[in-house]
């Protein structure tokens, strides 16, 4: 076993990851091919990210009947630091990315700070069996909106058997925690237990039906919830996609309780200070973490549908295009507010990248998002589209 | 009275236990017949491939190609799948690289000539050396054509896997089979660059091989006609 790592080189790569995009352009670097790949030994790649940015929003940002459109158009720096390490053989392997990202971080006004951590790790016990262990750490900070601050942790440890026929059976266990420092009633925890039936279906597709339950943490009124996730990919050499459904519904649904409180319960009324206070005549900032990747954050609610899209093809030698899409439904969401009855939530997500390789080392890249978000009525309608462009140099 | 008890629990055990063993049997044998078809088959495509590939010129590939390369990538998942099944039930057939049979990579007989091999013995061992290195010779091409059906399926695995590893990245949590995918991915590129190397080893050898028959050979049949020239 060799470690291919040398400081130096390291350092000076490491200087500085420029960015001047929300960080879920972050994701659109491609890996190294040989972080693709098995390897004898462990390998690090920095590697420099410049983007920049234009955001357009527009939409309703006062609640009830006195709600007025407003627009808002942006153009944001960023400053960025970012690494990837893994290794890989015939029984195992280990992959992880840590990224910190700061926007704005010469506008004291505006200042904001993400750093994403990645893990996961699996290893084959015989022919038969395999263990994968996931581990994924979000943590934002707005110096100016401290009460939007958030803590995400979330660990996953699943365990698989593979049939003579191919066929696996996958048990998963996760735990997931969304911690607001400034807001603790609004902390969300969550368990969740889920078995699997994967298989592959020949020429590069596999499918994967996945029953699960999982448990809210007491702060939620709609605890525990039953559902389901189908989800297919097929992978080929020119590009792949992958579809997922997923639905899940309460068990027991409480609803919102009304009038006043039984003789003898001690409420805890949630002040509507410690809720972050957006002025009227400006949009809530687009939060720093991926909405297409927040599905760990989402508030139980009594039920709740949800449709993903992924598709990537190879243009020629050098142009790769990415579609993502997402549909989501949250029926009687549980709102930010005690008290307060449920809502339904809709929305839904379209984001289109391209990305040209320009040489080994240099790729551009072009993204266009769109988003719609209706029916929750802190926001009760917010369009927002978005164009990157980047530079990625390794 | 005991005895027929015992003989009779014997045989409901027994039964079952080898007729399960018959049936894994069965099971890889039609495992290895369809993969060494397959496996010819992706030889003729590779070889059609390769040909194409020397025709072409720029960096787009004709339709033609591009048809066959789809082609491959479909029989290259057939293989994968193949071989991933047929290890599960016979961990034996690892050590033998997809397409090609224990006999491929079997090491020729080591002929070695004594200083009183004369006369009809002389002669046996030149047949015998004769009949390897014609062994020798159609191992050395069945080891050609099975890297050549590698080298081509390393190339299909290594754009899969990049594939697979930009998307478990781009789509983070929100699709977790795309994890999976790309774990799958690195674990047979991995064993298909074993099998690659395995080949190239065990071509290495031959070539010493056939090298050191060819000698033998050489001094057997100057042997014998050293003898031809001083009997009477």
């Amino acid at each position: 076993m060799t470690t291919v790592f040398a400081p130096g080189r390291f350092a000076s790569l490491l200087i500085a990851l420029l960015s001047c995009a929300p960080p879920w352009a972050w994701s659109q670097t491609e890996p190294a091919a040989d972080l693709a790949g098995p390897s004898d030994g462990w390998r690090w790649r920095p590697s420099l990210f410049v983007l920049g940015a234009y955001e357009y929003d527009r939409g309703h940002t006062a609640l009830g009947a006195g709600s007025s459109p407003a627009s808002s158009s942006d153009l944001r720096p960023a400053l960025a630091l970012g690494l990837e390490a893994g290794r890989s053989g015939s029984r195992g392997g280990f992959q992880g990315e840590v990224s910190l990202l700061g926007r704005d971080p010469f506008d004291s006004d505006a200042r904001a700070i993400l750093f994403d951590g990645r893990a996961h790790a699996f290893r084959s016990l015989g022919s038969r069996w395999r263990v994968e262990l996931d581990e994924a750490l979000r943590v934002e900070r707005r110096e100016a909106l401290p009460r939007a601050d958030f803590d995400r942790q979330q660990a996953q440890a699943t365990l698989e058997y593979r049939g003579a026929s191919g066929r696996a059976y996958r048990l998963l266990l996760s735990d997931r925690r969304l911690s607001l420092p400034h807001t603790p009633a609004l902390n969300v925890t969550q368990q969740a237990l889920s078995l699997g039936v994967w298989t592959g279906t020949g020429g590069g597709m596999s499918v994967e039906a996945r029953p699960f339950f999982r448990r809210f943490g007491e702060s939620a009124r709609d605890r525990n919830q039953l559902g389901a996730a189908f989800e297919a990919t097929h992978v080929h050499a020119q590009g792949l996609l992958a579809l997922r459904y997923h639905f899940s519904a309460a068990l027991g649904h409480r609803p919102t309780p009304t009038g006043p409180p039984a003789p003898g319960r001690v409420v805890t009324p949630l002040a509507a200070a410690a809720l972050p206070e957006l002025p009227p005549e400006v949009l809530p900032d687009a939060p720093l973490a991926d909405p297409l990747d927040d599905d760990a954050e989402s508030w139980p609610a009594r039920q709740e549908h949800q449709v993903s899209f992924y598709g990537s093809r190879t243009l020629g030698q050098r142009l790769r295009l990415t579609l993502r899409a997402q549909v989501r439904w949250l029926k009687e969401r549980e709102p930010l507010l005690k008290g307060l009855p449920g809502f339904d939530d809709r929305r839904w997500h379209l984001r289109a990248t391209l990305r040209w390789r320009m040489s080994g080392h240099t790729s551009l890249v072009a993204q266009a998002a769109y988003a719609s978000e209706r029916g929750n009525p802190a926001v009760p309608e917010l369009v927002r589209s978005q164009v990157f462009f980047g530079v990625q140099l390794r | 009275m005991r005895r027929v008890l015992v003989l009779a629990l014997l045989a409901l055990v027994a039964g079952p236990a080898s007729a399960a063993g018959s049936e894994r049997d069965r099971q890889i044998e039609a495992l290895r017949a369809e993969r060494d078809a397959r496996a010819q088959q992706a030889s003729r495509l590779a070889d059609e491939i390769a040909r194409l590939k020397a025709a072409t010129r720029g960096p787009r590939a004709g339709g033609e190609l591009e048809q066959r390369l789809r082609a491959f990538d479909r029989l290259a998942h057939r293989l994968d799948e193949l071989e991933r099944r047929l290890a599960r039930l016979d961990a034996d057939s690892r050590l033998v690289p997809g397409g090609l049979t224990e006999a491929d990579v079997r090491p020729l007989l080591d002929v070695d000539l004594g200083p009183a091999d004369v006369g009809s013995v002389l002669d046996a061992k030149i047949a015998l050396l004769q009949a390897e290195r014609a062994r020798g010779t159609t191992q050395s091409e069945r080891l050609e054509a099975a890297l050549r059906v590698l080298t081509l399926r390393l190339e299909t695995k290594e754009r899969q896997a990049r594939e697979a590893e930009t998307a478990r990245r781009d789509a983070g949590t929100a699709l977790p089979l795309l994890r999976r995918q790309a774990d799958e991915s690195k674990i047979e590129l991995h064993e298909l660059q074993s099998a690659r190397a395995l080949v190239q080893r065990r071509q290495g050898e031959l070539a010493r091989e056939l090298a050191t028959i060819e000698q033998r050979l050489a001094e057997a049949e100057r042997r014998r006609a050293g003898a031809g020239s001083t009997s009477p």
